[in-house]
């Protein structure tokens, strides 16, 4: 009979390594980030230390117990319903007063619990000075100092974790206990008596876990016998005045613990990646800054990436060498004609699903999120949310929204997923639509960049139309969703970091793998839905059906199959128009109305359904609708300029 | 002036770069947001140092640097301290 293995989960606030710490336990590789968002749900591995074997639990960012945002809910539910055997806060040294505030609410479950003071290696160049063993005296429970990305304390850990679910060491007694203001004592002593069944945690703890605790979340934790509160049990009329205070509270009580064992000095040193970090937000200097970096994408990934690494594996290697030699097999030893057309026909799952995700778009995506990496893993990206926000704030949205814009330049799926990371509903909604509907992804974009770069001024007026509809549609919806609210930014800026290069590839590697898995079978499925529905006759008969307004913006019949395509997946659309260039069916004028519609046109279905996941199916066909009109009416736009300089 | 000075309020907003304060309250914000800058180590009794004004707010709380906007900024009331204070 074998035990189950015991669990032990990592808590904390963001950017504070915890993730770092996983991956050296697992030895897995989940994405560590510099900016908050990123493990947006529960991250589970297994450890293996000499002959135990340990299940780890990674958890979203989380300030406090007192759960305020979804990440926050789904660790306390952890703490909850799984109750780990141990339990590890991750702590930032520089910062380790307000850090404590969570470490308070921790110590009340009572569970195991080991506080981890990580990023020692930042807290010693500052010249901060931490009693560890002093502190680990007054908390009662084991206290370790590291600095995991120098690999130091990592083994003292192991052996206090070991050590812990050995004995099963629950923590001892503290110090000094936190001492409320009388409005949350008058509370919990009335909430605490209507609590009728606590469990394995306090009352108290409990009535302060109810402030934040919706209705359903209280009924489900009922259900699974966690605890029972009497049904005349409202949360008070100043629930969050309550709540504030009890933070409050949490903050002197750890300045008390900390007197005399965590000593920092007045003022920080000035050092050079503070005065980089200066130059970077300055509004000058760091807009060079940012047009430098985006120089720097536009090298590495259009030129490098779409030009010539594309052209290596797309047209030498696939076109010349790969697909010959796969048709000829192909043709000789099956005989079935329509299972040849599913496998190297014109929309085959080699010729065109594979070919295209291998060849043209994971070699552009791939640099791009190498490129996107680096620039996270050195700090940049709030600093580019802190200079843009003025800016963006014009069409309502955050500065922070500026990071899934950017993502989505490389795959709009993913810049979906990471808007979870905005605050509010209108910022969320407002930067779908755009990211759906004027955000081309690195696929599109690298087929697009080449192909009209040869026009001359066509890349520059496609670009513009693109902006203007961007900055446009975002100011409406900032006016037609506007509730008058102010607008609201705060945002921690982390210190730069030299990017280091296992933590970019490793970022690299997880991100390209996820596209790899999420995004191929997309691939593989729309060949065969192209390829089935040709053969029924039904593909014929969608595009019959729109070329109606295409012909009215002057385009030809054959734009409607490469729209299709480009809605099963933007990049073949793209890939598309750029073979029906090559075959010269189109005039300069059309070659530009027809990339502008492409770009605007739907997002692709990977991304629509991960908008359906995430938003729900509503906001979906709203997005949808608004991107066939959009984008519909710019190519009707354009068609009447060009009309009157050129006859179509 | 007869007044006596040193407990004059001012907002956060109206610092200058380099000016030191202590924080005397938050007015009224959405809750999430108080929650947040709690989180970051904003709260009643702290010491704040201002590093920018333009284009966002720019503060130094503790050992943490957070980017603010004006109008977080002006919600929140502070106490002017003599530059030579120590930071918290």
């Amino acid at each position: 009979m074998s035990l189950p293995a015991p669990k032990i989960s990592l808590i904390g606030p963001p950017n504070v390594g915890k993730s770092m710490l996983f991956n050296l336990l697992c030895q897995q590789h989940s994405v560590v980030s510099n900016y908050p968002g990123t493990t947006v749900e529960l991250s589970r591995g297994r450890a293996y230390l000499g002959q135990n074997t340990l299940e780890i639990i990674d958890t979203p960012g989380t300030y406090s117990l007192n759960a305020v945002t979804e990440e926050e809910k789904i660790t306390r539910r952890l703490i909850f319903e799984e109750q780990p055997d141990l339990v590890i806060q991750v702590a930032d040294a520089c910062n380790l007063p307000r850090m404590l505030a969570l470490t308070a609410e921790l110590l009340e479950t009572g569970l195991p619990f080991i506080l981890l003071i990580n990023l020692m290696d930042e807290a010693e160049k500052a010249g901060i000075v931490i009693k560890e063993k002093q502190l680990s005296r007054r908390l009662g429970v084991p206290v370790i100092t590291s600095s995991l990305v120098q690999k130091r304390g990592f083994n003292e850990l192991i052996k206090a974790m070991l050590g812990v679910l050995r004995e099963q060491k629950k923590p001892g007694k503290i110090i000094c206990k936190p001492e409320y203001p009388n409005l949350v004592e008058r509370y919990l002593e009335e909430s605490a008596s209507r609590i009728k069944e606590s469990g394995s945690f306090s009352r108290r703890f409990l009535s302060l876990m109810c402030l934040t605790m919706g209705s359903l979340e209280r009924k489900q934790a009922q259900r699974k016998g966690l605890f029972r509160v009497a049904s005349t049990w409202k949360p008070p009329a100043n629930k969050e005045k309550l709540i504030q205070e009890t933070r409050n509270t949490f903050f002197r009580w750890s300045q008390r613990v900390l007197k005399g064992v965590f000593w920092a000095p007045a003022s920080p040193k000035t050092d050079f990646s503070e005065k980089l970090s200066e130059f970077m937000i300055h509004p000058w200097t760091g807009t060079l800054v940012l047009v430098l970096i985006l120089w720097g994408f536009y090298q590495v990934v259009g030129v490098l990436g779409a030009g010539h690494l594309v052209d290596l594996l797309e047209a030498k290697l696939f076109s010349d060498l790969v697909i010959p030699f796969l048709e000829n097999i192909i043709h000789r030893h099956i005989p079935f004609t329509w299972l040849q057309n599913l496998m190297v026909g014109p929309y085959g799952i080699i010729t065109l699903g594979i070919r295209y995700t291998l060849a043209i778009i994971m070699p552009v995506v791939f640099l791009f999120f190498l490129m996107f990496s680096l620039i996270e893993d050195g700090g940049y990206l709030p600093r580019m949310a802190y200079l843009l926000n003025s800016l963006i704030s014009k069409i309502g949205l955050n500065g922070k929204a500026v990071i899934p814009l950017t993502l989505g330049l490389g795959c709009g799926t993913l810049g979906v997923l990471v808007t979870r990371t905005l605050e509010t509903r209108r910022e969320k909604v407002i930067t779908i639509f755009l990211l759906s509907l004027s955000i081309p992804c690195s696929a599109q974009l690298a087929i697009i960049m080449s192909l009209l770069s040869d026009t001359g001024t066509g890349l520059w007026l496609w670009f513009m139309v693109i902006l203007i509809v961007f900055l446009g549609t975002g100011y409406l919806f900032s006016i037609f969703f506007s509730r008058g609210e102010a607008p609201v930014f705060c945002m921690e800026i982390p210190p730069l970091r030299m990017p280091r290069l296992s933590s970019v590839l490793s970022k690299t590697l997880a991100r390209a793998r996820w596209y790899l898995i999420e995004v191929l079978p997309m691939f593989i499925m729309a060949s065969v839905v192209i390829w089935a529905m040709e053969l029924i006759g039904a593909l014929d008969a969608l595009m019959q059906l729109m070329v109606p307004p295409l012909e009215a913006i002057g385009l030809p019949r054959e734009a409607s199959m490469i729209l299709v395509l480009g809605f099963l997946r933007r990049d073949y659309g793209a890939a598309g128009l750029f073979e029906l260039t090559r075959t010269s069916l189109l005039i300069e004028p059309q070659v530009i109305i027809l990339a502008v519609v492409l770009t605007l046109f739907l997002p692709c279905l990977a991304q629509l359904m991960v908008l359906i996941r995430e938003q729900g199916g509503a906001l979906s066909l709203a997005v949808v609708l608004a991107s066939a009109i959009i984008s519909w009416s710019a190519g009707l736009l354009l068609y009447n300029l060009f009309s009157l300089w050129v006859n179509f | 002036m007869s007044r006596n000075q040193h407990k004059k309020k001012d907002k956060l907003s109206q610092l200058k770069p380099g000016d030191k304060a202590r924080i005397e309250r938050i007015e009224k914000l959405p809750f999430f947001l108080v929650y947040r800058m709690q989180s970051l180590g904003i709260f009643e009794g702290r010491e704040v140092y201002l590093k920018r004004n333009h284009p966002e707010f720019l503060i130094r709380v503790g050992y943490t640097m957070i980017a603010i906007n004006y109008h977080i900024a002006s919600k929140v009331t502070v106490s002017k301290l003599p530059p030579s204070s120590i930071i918290g």
